[in-house]
């Protein structure tokens, strides 16, 4: 498991559950974000949906709406949709989540629904990862491998510095290199930087 | 970090047994002091006949077995000495052995390709190699004396008071920098960007020593983050050194 931030959404009208659940599942994974709302058609108002990884819905929200879930995971494909299940309900409901928590789970099985759901995302968004580097990161590169700071490049480029970082964070989980000395030999070897200039 | 078919070592288990398992902890028995005539002792009897405390072995070679969740949370006290002895022979082990063998691989291969791009990266491995025994350097002459005065005063022996007013272990906490980094990123030099030219076999072998290296060198990190710097801590905590 890695440290990185997954934000997670919880739909869910009883504050009990709500709040027993973000409880429960916080304190075992500390690298989530909670959001909350009550209803199905709040998930869309004020851009909630944005950014979030997880959707845990309480299924009798979904009961009626089969037709709105199903858009909804067409149009926000990498979100994940955990049901949350009260009472008794027909399998077809069920098959439309990627993993369902039951009001008696135990805590740790309810913790381990949701990781279980990350490390999946992780998987998927090493693989499919794209390795080209953009101009933008080209440019930042060379920079880079020519000793500027990361403020300096900044200066250079009109970015802000966070950007900079933010690229350059990018540049080494595409590439896999970390130094500043081994990006050196990658741009000299991908032809971004002459090599003459660095033998001088 | 985990070697398939690696036994858990426990105390009762023959030595030999333990040798014939995996037998990249022959270098492991090396750096305890011990040879390689075990009969059929057990590993409680070579600790006891060797004075090398059984939970710091035990702690140690399941390490370089690749199990990683036994780690205790604290270590005896009594175990420093041998335990920095240890890691001195693990710094010699690298200086004289392993990176010779992995820059004469390096050599080899840039004899057959001479690319001038590939030639990039022998500078690369030599910055890389410096900062390396920089770091034993740096962990042979100030820690590891910082960390034996501090041993001797807590058993009332002569000490100096220089040596120990010089350090803390928070600092090395801080110190102990990511020689990691400059390794991976070779490694993936070597696998995905430098162009082949008839050097295929000699870099799977520099590939494999460096594999080899990485993995070594993470066990010998782990030991120090999680085995000496607590014991050390516990050390400061009884000589209340606050500083």
């Amino acid at each position: 498991m890695t440290n990185k931030n997954v934000n997670v959404l919880i739909v869910e009208p009883s504050f009990i559950l709500s709040e027993g659940l973000i409880e429960i599942v916080g304190k075992s994974l500390k690298n989530l974000h909670f959001f909350k709302c009550s209803d199905f058609s709040e998930i869309h108002q004020n851009n909630l949906i944005n950014g979030i990884e997880i959707i845990v819905i309480n299924s009798l929200l979904v009961q009626n709406q089969t037709k709105q879930l199903n858009a909804l995971k067409r149009e926000f494909e990498n979100i994940r949709w955990i049901g949350l299940i009260c009472t008794y309900y027909d399998s077809k409901v069920l098959e439309l989540f990627d993993s369902t928590i039951l009001i008696n789970d135990s805590p740790d099985k309810i913790v381990h629904s949701i990781q279980k759901l990350i490390e999946i995302d992780e998987v998927k968004t090493h693989s499919i990862k794209q390795d080209a580097l953009s101009s933008r990161e080209i440019d930042v590169l060379k920079l880079l491998v020519s000793g500027f700071s990361a403020k300096e490049i900044a200066e250079k480029l009109f970015l802000s510095t966070h950007t900079v970082i933010t690229h350059r964070k990018n540049i080494s989980n595409k590439t896999g290199i970390k130094s500043v000395a081994g990006l050196t030999i990658y741009a000299v070897v991908n032809n971004i930087v002459d090599l003459e200039d660095f033998n001088s | 970090m985990l070697k398939k078919n690696t036994i858990f070592v426990l105390p009762e288990m023959k030595i030999a047994d333990v040798a014939l398992n995996n037998p990249l902890l022959l270098l492991t028995f090396e750096h305890f002091g011990l040879g390689f005539e075990f009969n059929d002792k057990s590993v409680l009897q070579v600790c006891k006949e060797n004075k090398i405390g059984l939970d710091l072995f035990l702690s140690i070679l399941n390490l370089f077995n690749g199990h990683v969740s036994h780690l205790k949370k604290y270590y005896s006290i009594e175990d420093i000495e041998t335990l920095i002895e240890f890691l001195k022979k693990n710094h010699n082990y690298y200086k004289t052995e392993k990176y010779p063998n992995v820059k004469g691989y390096l050599t080899k291969m840039l004899e057959v390709n001479d690319h001038p791009k590939v030639l990039l990266v022998e500078k690369f491995f030599n910055l890389y190699y410096q900062e390396v025994m920089e770091h034993f350097e740096y962990e042979n002459s100030i820690v590891f004396p910082y960390i034996l005065e501090l041993f001797k005063k807590l058993n009332f022996q002569e000490y100096s008071e220089e040596i120990l007013s010089l350090y803390t272990v928070s600092e090395y906490k801080e110190h102990h920098d990511n020689i990691e980094e400059k390794l991976a990123d070779l490694k993936n030099l070597l696998i995905k960007y430098l162009p082949i030219k008839n050097d295929q076999i000699l870099r799977r072998e520099l590939l494999i020593g460096l594999f080899d290296l990485e993995f070594s060198l993470g066990v010998h990190r782990l030991i120090e983050d999680n085995i000496l710097v607590p014991i050390v801590e516990q050390m400061e905590k009884k000589l209340k050194v606050i500083k």
